[in-house]
């Protein structure tokens, strides 16, 4: 190994969970080396410092004012929710498919509503329809109802078929990160757009939509509070549907939005995955356009 | 089946988390008495002393609320974690202020002279400069002492990626400690 190899490993070496082979090889090369020797040191005083930190002690008060506020029915910040706790009020994965769907359905709802109408009219058609799919999701079975035939038409495809309804090739139907399973691809065929909704199902079996367009309206989440996140270097729009943590982001000229993401660690590794799948795909095109 | 194969957590309070889903009051007070400390450490080198208490108010309400939800494929301590690094995260979004400037300075009893600043208020001032998230992991490793898996559990990335991102802290925490020239 050479000090660039070696420089990668040292900090897991230090702290003794580096795989044994590594951990022998960086051993022989931090013996004969003075640089990485002393980044090691380094390392080594760092750690000194952290545990010599003087620690702040909790305040005695904490918590009486803890069990005030359980006897208080607060509002439960988004990013804080355990993941399950999201869809606690919908009873069954049935229920929550079909609520999931009907809240991408509803995004692209909204979405039209930028295309065809004045920002006004747009935010009032996302008011309304967000509020019945969010009526619809929190109330069970027995609330959900379709959507009205005349904002959103959808046909469904699976697969390379999508690529054919919506004229591109998704980012999606190039697979979901590790961790994840692709439950259904569904290209949604409206007036003023083509979206491909991918559903996914985690290994701990939560579930996950990812939408896909190839056009990004600014007021997508029409009148909803919208905070940014920054994902690396990416500015992503985030709200809340009903409980469920929405985001929107766009990559080249595609916009993709997740429905249903857990926290932003999973958020950040969903965008930065497809970041790397667009540049991987603009790296193809330059090599075939360099080969003709 | 392999999928749905469930690991056995030696998790030391779950039957306290029992307990409490049992309805037994005093059952919370010991949750909070054995994880209080650690939430409030990392809310502390997160968003600083100021508003610690609030977070770590928020995430004890959070957790006590998500109870039910709670189904112990971590353990509990983990969760507690994971909890308090998201509200942490949520709390300097929610102030408006670019994290990397919310701990720029240390923290206000140990600001006397620069002169005084010694090691250990030179670390909390370089935390205080470094990505937040960087900032989590790096505590959860060195002050928690959790490993590279149960950090990973915590943030929800692979193991690996912890491994590179607690690098570039250290990395940068080594830079702007001025400790050597980077390597």
């Amino acid at each position: 190994m050479n000090c660039q190899e070696v420089g990668h490993r040292l900090s897991a070496f230090h702290d003794g969970e580096i795989l044994p082979l590594e951990r022998d090889a960086v051993a022989e090369h931090v013996g004969h080396c003075e640089e990485c020797r002393q980044y090691l040191h380094d390392l080594e005083q760092l750690s000194a410092m952290a545990a010599g930190m003087a620690q702040p002690v909790p305040p005695p008060n904490l918590w009486s004012a803890i069990e005030t506020g359980m006897n208080e029915q607060q509002p439960v910040s988004i990013d804080s929710v355990p993941e399950n706790q999201l869809y606690h009020r919908i009873r069954g994965p049935i229920v929550r498919w079909v609520g999931m769907a009907l809240a991408a359905s509803a995004l692209v709802a909204v979405w039209i509503g930028v295309k065809t109408r004045d920002v006004a009219s747009h935010d009032r058609q996302a008011a309304s329809v967000v509020g019945d799919i969010c009526a619809a999701c929190a109330g069970g079975e027995t609330a959900v109802k379709p959507l009205p035939p005349q904002v959103v038409h959808f046909e469904k495809a699976d697969g390379a078929a999508v690529s054919e309804l919506v004229g591109y090739r998704p980012l999606v139907a190039e697979g979901v990160p590790e961790g994840y399973r692709v439950m259904a691809t569904v290209a949604f065929k409206t007036p003023g757009c083509t979206c491909v909704q991918c559903s996914c199902r985690r290994s701990d079996g939560t579930t996950l939509t990812i939408l896909e367009h190839d056009t990004q309206g600014k007021t997508w989440f029409g009148a909803r509070p919208v905070s940014i996140c920054k994902c690396g270097a990416t500015d992503c729009q985030v709200t809340d549907v009903d409980g469920a943590r929405v985001a929107t982001w766009t990559t080249g000229d595609r916009a993709l939005t997740v429905i249903g993401f857990r926290d932003t660690f999973e958020l950040e590794r969903l965008v930065a995955w497809f970041d790397d799948r667009r540049r991987n795909r603009v790296s193809e095109l330059f090599e075939r356009q360099q080969r003709f | 089946l392999a999928e749905e194969a469930v690991t056995v957590i030696d998790d030391p309070l779950a039957s306290v988390v029992e307990q409490c889903r049992q309805g037994r009051d005093l059952a919370w007070r010991q949750l909070y008495d054995a994880c209080h400390a650690p939430v409030y450490r990392l809310a502390a080198r997160m968003v600083g002393e100021e508003d610690a208490a609030d977070v770590t108010q928020q995430t004890f309400l959070q957790a006590f609320r998500g109870m039910p939800q709670f189904d112990g494929r971590s353990k509990f301590q983990t969760w507690m974690h994971r909890l308090a690094v998201n509200e942490s995260l949520q709390h300097l979004r929610r102030k408006h202020r670019h994290p990397s400037q919310s701990l720029d300075h240390p923290p206000a009893d140990n600001r006397n002279d620069a002169n005084d600043v010694d090691h250990r208020d030179a670390l909390a001032y370089a935390l205080g400069r470094i990505d937040p998230q960087l900032r989590a992991i790096f505590h959860l490793r060195e002050v928690e002492g959790l490993s590279y898996r149960e950090i990973a559990e915590v943030v929800h990335l692979p193991e690996g990626t912890v491994a590179s991102r607690l690098s570039r802290a250290r990395h940068e925490l080594r830079q702007h400690l001025g400790l050597h020239a980077p390597k």
